[in-house]
């Protein structure tokens, strides 16, 4: 079962640019397997070697056990769903689904009837079925794009950046019916996006891309609280770096560590870490509690320090403080109390507030570099 | 109330104009055809049919007969030809696309009948061409390169192509490429995709390009007379002759209102095919 969409060492160049180098992953029968990563990351690249438009310069890609680089596009049991829709737009949406098994001529006129009818129930366009393209609104015709391709039955629908063209609410109701859509027919999924939000939601697993190169893979929860590397951890939502200097084990879980700017600070072991090692730890915004009092309930585990409140966004769910501790700044994220019952005086700009976290919470990268904070939003960790 | 005036005001120069230059003196060719010739070259006093009866003669039906299957040849062809350049050049992009385009509208400017005249040269009986083609044995010592149908085809196609590229390339440039990849993602072999996908995308510059073709060619007469024999002559070179040799105003007229309702037949159809689409958009 597993291993049904295999890359091996694949490198696709551009010239002198190798778009994407010497990649290798495979993709299980069944799963929504997502190519997330910034513009010009490769990811549609590998889509389109997937889909047949592109040949790899070197290595292969085998779908269930089957090498397909030689096989032309229109051989390929995969369909793809464009970022522009690519729908006809001479054919009525009815037309364009029967396209496909119009060509393919495996089935009877009424059988395809038959199909079409069951597919424009499926992504619920029965009754636009004789509108042409120019007609419909763009959440349509992305439901069209995902009919005509699914109408032959892939072994592997390739989605490219599919939702990348409509607002946000129909964004969010697209993607669970994209979900839902994928529990009806079971077809692997392989959704190429930059959009993290989309690829958290939607994905079993997640190939974070940057350059040519895979930097890992995972399931979202894994790829988001466990990012190898600072490319990773700021690609996928907002963090603090916090970095530092390993200090003596403290026991076999934790260390102490000089963090710079912050002083002696405990931190999580979860790999052997040296005394007198580099480190790195990438700290979320939401793990961070503010409070205008040093807490007092705080463990041996927690780690807490001072600062100002130099900026705050209210975003309704949550506000986003940029907090100054020394010469570092941190974003923090909370979610709302009662606003106008709590006992305590909201927060506001300028207040003298304790940083407060769980050593757990801070998860030591394995590679840091230092223009990967210019992903974040607030890139100055230090000034 | 004041849009409808302005507008009125606006359409006013246009509509004189198309007045003055094209409705009158059709009106006026309609009603030339049915009066006499008078001796002297001009137009006789009173009405009769004596033009229109002399379409009877046996020459008019198979020159006119002539005429429409060059010039449909000519379009076929035309098309045939522009079709896969108008798909390149939309394709390119940047300088070379720019170097292209510009080779086909370079040659409008050198005089149209310059141009033809230079295939004279070109295809003389003595000329470079014909020679070289007899001493690789090629062509027999009989064939002769001018002077034929033949002759007149390929000058005809010569001429017009330009006017079908250029109205398949504006349309090849509008058409979205990816379209190409998403028919055969869907299963269809390269020329499918074309026939099925980029063809029926382009159809409206097909139409005008169709038009731009086949209106002009049914009008052709120095072609035919620079490069065709006797036996070649089309409609054009009829009206030519009855108006400066014969000084026959109303057979010229005659003819050239049978041209015109041959022309008007394809206007007809290009019209209606476009405001087709245009109800049903695409």
């Amino acid at each position: 079962m597993s291993d049904f969409l295999v890359f091996e060492n694949v490198t696709k160049r551009f010239g002198d640019l190798a778009v994407v180098s010497e990649i290798s992953f495979s993709v299980e029968k069944g799963e929504i397997f997502s190519l997330l990563g910034p513009s010009g990351c490769g990811k549609t690249t590998l889509l389109r070697l997937v889909a047949g438009f592109m040949k790899p310069d070197e290595g292969r890609i085998l779908l269930n056990g089957r090498d397909i680089n030689q096989i032309p596009p229109e051989k390929r049991p995969v369909n793809t769903v464009f970022q522009n829709y690519a729908l006809f737009p001479h054919l009525t949406l009815r037309q364009n689904i029967a396209f496909g098994p119009e060509l393919a001529k495996k089935l009877s006129r009424a059988e395809i009837d038959t199909e079409v009818e069951r597919m424009l129930d499926l992504v619920d366009l029965a009754s636009h079925a004789d509108k042409k393209p120019s007609q419909i609104s763009g959440g349509q015709k992305q439901r069209v794009a995902i009919g005509r391709a699914l109408i032959n039955k892939p072994e592997v629908l390739l989605l490219d950046e599919p939702l990348a063209a409509l607002d946000l609410k129909l964004r969010q109701r697209l993607l669970v019916e994209l979900e839902d859509l994928h529990e009806e027919v079971g077809i692997t999924f392989l959704y190429v996006t930059h959009d993290q939000g989309e690829a958290m939601g939607i994905s079993d697993r997640i190939a974070v891309m940057r350059a040519g190169k895979i930097e890992q893979i995972g399931a979202p929860a894994a790829i988001y609280e466990t990012p190898v590397n600072s490319f990773v951890a700021a690609f996928i939502g907002d963090t603090n770096f916090l970095s530092g200097v390993a200090g003596e084990e403290l026991d076999h879980e934790y260390h102490n560590a000089v963090l710079d700017d912050l002083g002696i600070l405990r931190v999580y072991k979860d790999r052997p870490i040296l005394q007198g090692d580099r480190l790195t730890l990438s700290l979320r915004p939401e793990t961070i509690a503010l409070s205008r009092a040093r807490p007092g309930t705080l463990t041996e585990n927690h780690n807490a320090a001072r600062g100002v409140i130099e900026d705050m966004i209210y975003l309704g769910s949550l506000t986003r403080f940029r907090v100054r501790s020394g010469a570092r700044l941190f974003m923090v994220e909370s979610q709302h109390g009662r606003f106008f019952l709590d006992d305590e005086k909201p927060l506001q700009r300028g207040d003298q507030v304790w940083l407060c976290w769980h050593a757990n919470d801070g998860y030591r990268l394995e590679n840091f570099s230092e223009e990967d904070r210019q992903l974040l939003s607030f890139p100055g960790g230090k000034e | 109330m004041i849009r409808r005036k302005n507008e009125a005001i606006l359409t006013a120069p246009t509509l004189l104009w198309l007045i003055l230059f094209f409705v009158v003196p059709s009106i006026a060719m309609v009603v030339i055809s049915f009066r006499p010739a008078s001796i002297y070259g001009g137009v006789g006093e009173g009405w009769t049919l004596d033009a229109w009866r002399a379409l009877g003669n046996p020459n008019y039906p198979v020159i006119l007969w002539r005429t429409v299957r060059l010039s449909l040849v000519t379009t076929v062809i035309c098309l045939a030809l522009a079709l896969p350049i108008a798909f390149v050049l939309g394709r390119m992009q940047g300088k070379w696309r720019t170097i292209l385009v510009m080779i086909v509208i370079v040659p409008f400017w050198t005089n149209f009948v310059i141009r033809v005249a230079a295939w004279r040269i070109l295809l003389h009986p003595e000329g470079m061409l014909r020679q070289s083609l007899i001493s690789l044995g090629i062509i027999g010592n009989d064939t002769l390169l001018l002077y034929n149908e033949g002759a007149v085809l390929m000058v005809m196609v010569y001429t017009y192509l330009p006017f079908a590229i250029l109205p398949l390339y504006a349309a090849a440039e509008r058409f979205d490429y990816s379209l190409l990849e998403a028919a055969r993602d869907l299963g269809a072999s390269g020329f499918t995709a074309v026939t099925r996908v980029f063809i029926p995308g382009i159809s409206r510059g097909l139409l005008t390009a169709m038009a731009l073709v086949l209106i002009p060619a049914l009008g052709s007469y120095v072609i035919p007379d620079l490069v065709g024999g006797p036996g070649d002559e089309m409609i054009g070179n009829k009206i030519a002759q009855r108006t400066l040799g014969d000084r026959n105003l109303p057979q010229a007229a005659t003819l050239s209102v049978a041209l015109l309702l041959i022309t008007l037949i394809p206007m007809i159809v290009v019209y209606y095919l476009n405001r087709r689409e245009r109800t049903h958009p695409a």
